[in-house]
């Protein structure tokens, strides 16, 4: 398998807002955060490749399977957390996975009992009696119990407790040790996923503007302090320059580069530091984006 | 082994990996050809992304720090004593250097910055050995 997901110029079109063209390929095994504010597509992207949106054009691909709207067969390669989970509320966990176990022919319930005990969760409960953590859970395990090659996270711990999130989270990071599941992430805060990320892209009005692997970004990004008594040039990649007296701070997208031309310069007690991703992603946002060298 | 990464550093996970273990295979902490954990492994350990543990082993690979052995994964790499010192020179050398600069950046003379670093030495640095922070 090439890749977990593959997309291809797909558009969909609302009355007031336009998702894509998209472009996007996701390796087998990684962790992947998509990233954006509110109101830049993450949801209907996520619904999307789930099969539960319509596109109007393109081509998908979940794990080498065309998503043909026709045939079902591709969507037993996903796992789906949606952001707002519906549920039967008078079923009780147990009711509800058999019933989601029915669309799945490769559904293994002796792990979707697994999961549950990892999570603490009382299947035998009512749903109606379900707190939002254990709803979280729940659709997790729903989502998961079939082994998918692509799970898609519609921001499932916005608004969680830590201890639910770091419940969560050890569940994935163990998935991810022992299989080549790729996680596709949706959150517009980076949170406990800035550690667990090896790609992040970048989603704005519907637009992808930025597809890079985590550590490439943060690379590339510098904080730059040094001492120069001249008139500076144009830095290449600086995006913010501040100057008190002698002092000078940079913020660049093309770190190397810039940390060179600085010392070209000749300027004195350069030092370089690191940003962090929320920095980073505040920058890219804001459309400062560069795109590192591959 | 236990790695302590942290969220408020302002090193990069990727580099803090690279510096926990390189300290602790310069400082014979790790034996040589210990064997280390696997990527996934210490991903999940450490709750970071695997691609950043590939990343940081590739960068002490390149240092020299750690050697792969075919479909065995990585181990520590032996280093002998006058190599360690020259390595550790280099190191001390390299972390110097930002805080010097920045040391400058604040104003601070060269005799000032001196001083600081004999007062520092003879107080706040424990000697080794009585670190009492073994855990």
């Amino acid at each position: 398998m090439e890749y977990a997901l593959g997309m291809r110029d797909v558009e969909v079109g609302f009355r007031n807002f336009t998702l894509g063209p998209l472009d996007l390929d996701l390796k087998p095994g990684r962790v992947v955060g998509l990233v954006g504010p509110n109101g830049s597509g993450k949801t209907t992207t996520m619904k999307t490749i789930a099969g539960i949106l319509d596109r109007d054009a393109g081509l998908i691909e979940v794990c080498d399977q065309p998503a043909d709207p026709e045939k079902g067969v591709w969507k037993e390669s996903v796992g789906y957390v949606p952001d707002k989970p519906i549920f039967y509320e008078w079923m009780n966990g147990t009711a509800f996975l058999d019933l989601v176990a029915r669309f799945y022919p490769r559904w293994d319930s002796s792990f979707a009992r697994e999961l549950a005990d990892r999570f603490h969760l009382d299947l035998e409960e009512k749903i109606k009696r379900h707190s939002a953590g254990n709803r979280v859970k729940l659709s997790l395990v729903a989502a998961l119990a079939h082994r998918p090659g692509l799970a898609l996270f519609d921001e499932p711990t916005a608004g969680l407790d830590p201890v639910v999130r770091t419940e969560v989270f050890d569940v994935l990071c163990e998935m991810m040790d022992n299989g080549n599941m790729t996680v596709f992430y949706s959150t517009h805060i980076l949170d406990d996923l800035h550690r667990l990320a090896d790609d992040l892209v970048f989603l704005e009005r519907g637009r992808i503007i930025l597809d890079v692997a985590k550590d490439d970004l943060i690379d590339s990004w510098r904080r730059l302090r040094f001492q120069y008594a001249g008139e500076v040039p144009e830095f290449s990649g600086a995006v913010r320059h501040t100057q008190q007296g002698r002092v000078h701070e940079l913020i660049t997208s093309a770190g190397e580069k810039t940390q060179a031309e600085v010392g070209a310069l000749g300027a004195e007690s350069i030092r370089a530091s690191a940003l962090t991703l929320e920095e980073i992603a505040v920058h890219v946002m804001k459309g400062d984006y560069h795109v590192p060298d591959a | 082994m236990q790695l302590k990464l942290s969220d408020m550093s302002p090193l990069p996970l990727r580099e803090q990996i690279v510096r926990r273990i390189r300290e602790m295979v310069l400082s014979g902490e790790l034996p040589e050809h210990f064997q280390l954990p696997s990527i996934r492994g210490l991903a999940r350990e450490e709750r970071v992304g695997a691609v950043t543990v590939q990343r940081a082993y590739e960068d002490l690979e390149r240092e020299k720090m750690i050697y792969p052995r075919q479909g065995k994964g990585f181990f520590v790499a032996p280093i002998d004593r006058s190599d360690r010192k020259e390595q550790a020179t280099r190191r001390v050398t390299e972390a110097l250097r930002d805080p010097l600069n920045e040391a400058r950046l604040m104003g601070l003379t060269d005799r000032e910055i001196l001083k600081l670093v004999r007062d520092s030495l003879a107080s706040d640095l424990e000697e080794p050995g009585s670190t009492g922070k073994e855990d």
